[in-house]
């Protein structure tokens, strides 16, 4: 079996405070100077790669796993470390210049330039990220390759060479669902969160390993809403102090404040 | 004959209440234990004897009758505050032990604005003495990472230091004042002055006494003035960690005085540089206070740092933004807890100091001997923090994937195998093997070597104040049957 | 122009909270335009009901697998051959997949997780949530030949009374997915005790006996109550009490804390609240400037008072 996860590398935006969301030209926010991390979802997938893996040979059957990025040379850190953790092959798209935040088409249709040219019987990526919250890339793919595709996936199991045990939450109801391939899968809140570490010693025996890279083939034509602006939501609450105390503090906090609401519930 | 379970816990409730009492099983499960036992810790695994009771006491008065009452029935007591101990003060070594928790005693006394010195209760979280002083313009310059979690009486009792230490100091440079009930019962109160000569300062008895000597109520810390705008925050990233070392060693034999000075290798790096810094080394540097002093450090600072082509300036941003995230909360801690779990990767750490002709070859030995004889690590690194003309420390920072090993096994397999090497090659080299955490009960196994002959005074003064062995038996000190 | 609105439905109880969110979006919308509805429904919908819950034309639709292809062909059949400009899917747990796929089929404009939407002159201005909910972003969508997935929206409250369907038609099932094998329902979605108010005591409460006060009357009014971990750790609260990244997460109409001083580890619990009430004797405490509104006093003086309004 071919198993292809697609993951993106991501900003921790946990680390900006308010006064760092600014808004630059060509709609950008600047967030070089905090942590980079794994998408939290494409986390998901790239581990279940490796237990898939692990189910496989264990089933005396062998998966070809396979890690791709579409980003700048930031993500080689992160590639790397998934040549250590024994992924066969590593695939970096560079994205150059080129803005892929919110063209889930650019990005859909080089997963599928490179999925056409390596066929693959499953393909699983995070349902969204962070910064674009796009939602559609997974879509994007398996309605271009023709396969079946798997929404809000949250576990995944190897059955035998050609099908899968696939656990899906649909609006809070999980179900049981056995698959066959080819197919794409989105990965949800799933069951395992958390990437397996290399150890150095993997580390330093994979680190030469090499990745391959893929190109870009821009497209002008997406389909995807174009974004003219962005602005930065302040969530702050009001923090307003009731000037009183004692009874006649609560007296003003329900007159003023709760009646309202509480009427309307 | 000692006393069963149920007995003690009918004396604590007669001395603090029923409410203050607590013998849930879940409580106490997590009152056996602090994060030195994290990994057993995190799959519910508990290897240390259940508490009798946790009890949370109001004031010193509550203390005495306490400890008195342990004193004479031969019962464990276990001093504690904010729990984020690291390296097993807290652990419960004893069945029915008496975990004496100060964390209900938060009052801020007194903030005295023109002496510059602040009084609190045991209980009060560093982080909100801080936000309390801060208001009024004023810092009590100490900062370690468990700031969010830490309490006054515990940071006290382990000889704490934090992230501005080379310009404030450790608490030992902070600390004016101090009350502390001994295992008899007796409360003492060593009183704030600038200075004095009236004997040895009986203020380090208490100071570091990890709970085996006694239980500190109540703490005076100095105040400084803060100055935020005045901060300069520099980074630089170079390939080579000795050089870095070098560079500290000239910062600090100058005579500059930056408030941070961390220099960190590349490994450890990794987990916190690596969207500006991949595989390098950097080093950083701090300067704060009244205006022509923070700018005059930071000239001199990297006039120095100039010297070494090596070194490449980054955007303070980068360094500013990695600052406000470093330290440690509750959530942070639930996020390490869910990933211990899913990856049975842990992270643990081992901090030693020594002099600057040492810390060399400590940092080389240490890799070198790390990596070859323990198996499945996945990151060995170390950076330094805390600066002195004579010397530096070194955190060591390794994880490691726990394979084929129960949860009860982990530390026999990794964990104290590492801080074997690290705390024997220290010693070996003549510095010491404990800078900022304590001893614990997990590095108790090297005291004698780390104090040599001066061992004897570490022992009187345990005979001294704790004649029956109730104070956090096994701390600092072997635990003796 | 006529514009399809896809509502998909796992049982009947459902179909209110997706009606409400109907009013809303047919509110943005002109007279001039036609707006229909598709209903994808899992549990078995009358007639009746309906012809009372929308406008104009409802096609309904009892898809066979779960399999989100099969709502996906039915859509995209009716919008082609009944001339519709435009389809918007009601928030659903998949209804962004579905959205995205319908576009891909149909070669449409498309836009997820969309907040609002404002018809301009030429174009469609909608707004979504960007970077973790931290920016507005305003996307721009031709008026004809888009597909929109809509956020979760609060839905218009004030029921327009007395509507009626022009016309219900069945739609029968197109095709049968071909690359699900079986699909078993394995658990269903919990119905926890929900309440429109939380409250949360904090490590300000004085004594176990006040903690137990205060979650008897939150019990006695059928309200939700938890605690922050060290009350837990105090062992005045069960340890399922805890609100907080270490614990439970809440998203009531009205919050009420008491005693608490508002670490980002609980605040993460409490958060999505609407409105967010403290009680704390301290003001410094950093609740209350996360807080809509705050007393600063000690809750001994407030409870008993407040319990008599809410």
């Amino acid at each position: 079996m071919k198993l292809l996860v697609c993951f993106k590398i991501v900003a921790d935006l946990d680390q900006l405070t308010p006064k760092d969301y600014v808004v630059e030209e060509k709609i950008n926010i600047d967030t070089s100077f905090v942590k980079t991390t794994i998408n939290c979802f494409d986390e998901s997938g790239l581990e279940f790669g490796l237990r898939l893996s692990d189910e496989a040979e264990g089933l005396n059957l062998h998966i070809e796993k396979s890690a791709l990025t579409i980003g700048n040379s930031q993500t080689e850190l992160y590639l790397k470390s998934l040549n250590a953790l024994c992924y066969d092959h590593t695939i970096r798209i560079d994205s150059g210049d080129y803005d892929i935040r919110f063209k889930p088409d650019a990005v859909g249709k080089a997963i599928v330039d490179y999925a056409e040219k390596n066929q693959q019987d499953l393909i699983i990526m995070g349902r969204q990220s962070s910064e674009g919250n796009n939602f559609s890339t997974p879509q994007v793919v398996a309605e271009q390759l023709g396969t079946g595709f798997i929404p809000n996936v949250v576990d995944i199991h190897m059955m035998d060479e050609h099908r899968l045990k696939i656990t899906t939450d649909n609006n809070g109801n999980i179900y049981e669902q056995t698959v066959k391939t080819p197919v794409v899968v989105s990965v949800g809140n799933a069951v395992i969160s958390k990437l397996r570490v290399p150890t150095l010693r993997d580390r330093m025996k994979y680190g030469s390993k090499e990745i391959e890279q893929f190109p870009l083939r821009l497209e002008d034509k997406s389909l995807a809403g174009k974004v003219r602006s962005l602005e930065y939501v302040d969530k702050s609450r009001s923090g307003q102090v009731i000037e009183q105390k004692g009874s006649e503090a609560v007296h003003v906090l329900y007159e003023d404040y709760l009646k309202r609401r509480l009427d309307n519930i | 004959m000692s006393l069963l379970r149920e007995e003690i816990v009918e004396e604590l409730v007669k001395i603090c209440g029923q409410d203050a009492v607590v013998t849930d099983t879940e409580v106490l499960q997590e009152s056996s234990y602090d994060r030195f036992r994290k990994y057993e810790g995190y799959h519910k695994v508990f290897t240390n004897p259940l508490p009798a009771a946790v009890v949370f006491v109001k004031d010193k008065k509550e203390v005495s009758e306490i400890l008195r009452f342990a004193n004479a029935n031969g019962i464990n007591v276990v001093p504690r505050t904010g729990h984020s101990a690291t390296e097993g003060g807290l652990e419960t070594i004893i069945e029915n032990s008496i975990v004496l928790d100060g964390s209900q005693m938060k009052k801020i006394i007194h903030v005295d604005t023109y002496n510059m010195q602040v009084t609190c209760e045991c209980g009060v979280v560093l982080e909100d003495l801080e936000n309390h002083v801060r208001e009024l313009g004023l810092t009590t310059g100490h900062s370690p990472q468990s700031k969010p979690i830490a309490q006054m009486g515990g940071l006290v009792a382990t000889r704490s230091i934090g992230q501005f230490s080379t310009l404030y100091g450790g608490i030992e440079d902070m600390l004016a004042g101090v009350e502390a009930v001994f295992a008899d019962g007796t409360i003492t109160n060593i009183k704030a002055v600038p200075r004095r000569a009236a004997g040895p300062d009986i203020r380090h008895v208490v100071l570091g006494n990890e709970g085996a000597l006694c239980f500190i109520t109540e703490v005076t810390v100095k105040l400084y003035k803060y100055f935020p705008e005045y901060h300069v925050c520099m980074g630089y990233v170079l390939d080579d960690m000795i050089t870095g070392i070098r560079i500290m060693h000239d910062v600090m034999t100058e005579g500059y005085k930056p408030s941070v000075a961390r220099l960190y290798d590349a490994e450890d790096g990794k987990e916190h540089f690596s969207h500006f810094a991949p595989g390098k080394c950097v080093i950083l540097f701090v300067t704060e206070g009244p205006e022509r002093i923070s700018k005059a450090n930071a000239e001199g600072i990297k006039e120095i740092v100039a010297k070494y082509e090596e070194c490449e300036q980054v955007d303070s941003k980068l360094i500013e933004t990695w600052f406000a995230n470093l330290n440690w909360d509750a959530a942070r801690i639930e996020e390490e807890r869910k990933e211990v779990l899913q990856t049975k990767n842990v992270c643990c750490t081992t901090e030693i100091s020594a002099s600057w002709s040492a810390v060399e070859d400590i940092y080389k030995i240490c890799k070198e001997r790390i990596i070859n004889e323990i198996p499945d690590i996945t990151v060995f690194g170390a950076h330094a923090s805390h600066c002195y003309s004579n010397g530096i420390n070194l955190y060591f920072v390794y994880w490691y994937n726990v394979v084929d090993c129960k949860p009860e096994e982990e530390i026999q397999k990794y964990h104290l195998p590492i801080k074997k090497i690290i705390c024997e090659e220290t010693i070996k080299a003549g510095g010491s093997m404990c800078h900022h955490h304590g001893v614990g009960k997990h590095r108790v196994h090297w005291i004698d070597k780390e104090h040599g002959s001066a061992l004897y005074i570490v022992k009187k003064l345990k005979a001294a104040f704790d004649p029956n062995g109730i104070m956090n038996a096994g701390t600092i000190l072997p635990y003796k049957k | 122009m006529k514009v399809l609105l896809v509502i998909q439905l796992q049982e009947a109880s459902g179909l209110a909270e997706k009606i409400n969110q109907y009013d809303e979006i047919l509110s943005w919308f002109p007279s001039g335009y036609g707006v229909d509805c598709f209903v994808c429904s899992q549990a078995d919908i009358s007639k009746k009901e309906l012809e009372e819950a929308f406008e104009n034309t409802v096609y309904y639709f009892r898809p066979g697998v779960l399999d989100i292809r099969e709502n996906l062909q039915g859509i995209a059949h009716r919008a082609i051959e009944d001339g519709y400009g435009g389809i918007i899917c009601i928030e659903d747990g998949c209804s962004n997949e579905l959205a995205v796929l319908l576009a891909q089929q149909l070669k449409w404009s498309y836009l997820t997780n969309v907040e609002e939407i404002q018809l301009e002159e030429q174009h469609l201005l909608c707004s979504k949530l960007v970077y973790n909910n931290n920016v507005k972003a305003k996307v721009v969508l031709p008026l004809e030949k888009f597909v929109i997935s809509m956020a979760k929206q609060k839905g218009n409250q004030n029921r327009v009374p007395l509507r009626r369907a022009l016309k219900v038609k069945v739609e029968k099932p197109e095709i049968t997915a071909s690359h699900i094998e079986s699909s078993c329902l394995v658990c269903e979605k919990s119905r926890k005790n929900h309440s429109h108010v939380l409250i949360a005591v904090g490590r300000g409460m004085k004594s176990k006996a006040d903690v137990c006060k205060i979650r008897e009357y939150a019990l006695k009014k059928g309200y939700m109550f938890g605690v922050t971990r060290p009350v837990a750790m105090n062992g005045w609260a069960g340890i399922d009490e805890i609100i907080g990244v270490s614990g439970s997460t809440y998203g009531p109409k009205i919050c009420v804390t008491v005693g608490v001083s508002g670490s980002a580890a609980f605040y993460a619990g409490i958060e999505q609240s609407e409105y967010i009430v403290s009680i704390n004797a301290d003001k410094h405490a950093p609740i209350i400037a996360m807080s809509d509104v705050s007393v600063i006093d000690d809750y001994e003086n407030i409870v008993e008072d407040l319990w008599k309004y809410i």
